[in-house]
């Protein structure tokens, strides 16, 4: 698993220095949700693997579906001169901590559990 | 558990992927932009691309032209000097060389004849060269192609200017009232002075006398003396 994370950022990142792809700035907006979306589906996944609720479809379909409305929200917020994606940027943005505290919170609980193990084998 | 691995492989992919290509694109500047910004950029482009069309226009016209100049340069006949002839014509007519006539209006401005206020500026009535002078500068704005003051065609370097109770108009000396003839848009030229806002009003507000009549056919002769070029020739090179 985290073999297959690191290898895949590397991966992205080479393939990203190597193509020099350029694109018009107003499509920035849409990259950076679906970069959001991304981030959030990894962190989230990665807690609910933790809790062992881990469930391919609802990680792949949650990924697809946060990404469309995330790029529905700032086109809409375009053609309204309202930056809706802010919308999108908070809801990402408030989850990945919320997220990274409840996987700081279940790792702590399992060294500690490791911990209380060893302790009562001596 | 293969398939979980693939889906979280192809995420990061698209994670670095994305942070890469975005990180290169924005160069590390900030991206938002004031859309008061975007609009002028907007209407700048607007306004580059109407003069762009206007330009081209011109070059398929002047082609065109030139095209038929080189048809007629083959042939045996005069056409060619017909059509130059007429072109000099038409210069004559725009330098102010030849009587030209036309649609347009006529104005009248005299000085006022009402009762001043006690302590009042007689000044107030009178017509001066600035009224003159501005209401020349409407005409050619709304259009005007052809102006004189009381006969004397307005050229390139007239110049009107003011000589106590009279007006010096290029180099002679008028006194009120004052006529001013103008060949063009009549209507436009019309609405642009007696409008609620235009020159016409203020004047009359003032309580100076100012007429306006259109008029289907107005002569303006040529102007009364040749003028006499010294000091300027031909640029030598085109840039």
């Amino acid at each position: 698993m985290l073999v297959a994370m690191v290898v895949g950022l590397v991966g992205g990142i080479l393939l990203g220095f190597s193509l020099d792809i350029s694109y018009p700035t107003e499509y920035s907006f849409y990259i950076t949700m679906g970069l959001l979306a991304a981030i959030d589906s990894i962190v989230g996944a990665a807690r609910s693997y933790l809790e062992g609720k881990y469930n391919n479809l609802i990680f792949i379909t949650g990924f697809v579906t946060n990404a469309i409305l995330a790029g529905l929200l700032a086109y809409l917020g375009d053609r309204l001169g309202v930056p809706l994606y802010y919308a999108a940027i908070l809801v990402f943005g408030g989850r990945l901590f919320q997220n990274l505290a409840v996987i700081r919170r279940l790792l702590i609980d399992k060294i500690l559990a490791k911990k209380d193990n060893s302790i009562a084998k001596k | 558990m293969k398939l979980r691995i693939l889906f979280v492989f192809v995420l990061c992919f698209v994670i670095g992927f994305s942070i890469i290509i975005q990180s290169r694109a924005t160069n590390g500047q900030q991206l938002y932009v004031s859309s008061k910004t975007i609009t002028d950029y907007q209407t700048t482009i607007e306004s580059e691309i109407e003069n762009i069309k206007q330009i081209e226009k011109l070059i398929e016209k002047t082609e065109k032209k030139l095209e038929e100049y080189r048809a007629l340069s083959t042939d045996e006949s005069n056409e060619l000097k017909d059509r130059i002839l007429q072109e000099h014509e038409m210069y004559k007519a725009i330098s102010g060389n030849t009587d030209v006539q036309g649609e347009g209006v006529v104005v009248f401005i005299d000085d006022g004849t009402r009762e001043l206020y006690e302590g009042e500026d007689p000044n107030v009535v009178l017509v001066h060269d600035m009224d003159i002078l501005a209401v020349i500068n409407e005409l050619n704005r709304s259009g005007a192609e052809v102006i004189s003051v009381n006969g004397q065609r307005l050229t390139n370097n007239s110049s009107i200017s003011c000589s106590g109770y009279t007006i010096r108009i290029n180099d002679q000396f008028f006194a009120r009232p004052f006529v001013i003839r103008a060949i063009g848009d009549s209507k436009r030229m019309a609405a642009a002075l007696v409008g609620p806002e235009g020159y016409g009003t203020v004047l009359n507000d003032y309580g100076i006398i100012f007429r306006l009549s259109i008029e289907d056919d107005i002569t303006i002769n040529k102007i009364a003396e040749y003028q006499t070029y010294q000091y300027m020739t031909k640029a030598s090179k085109e840039e």
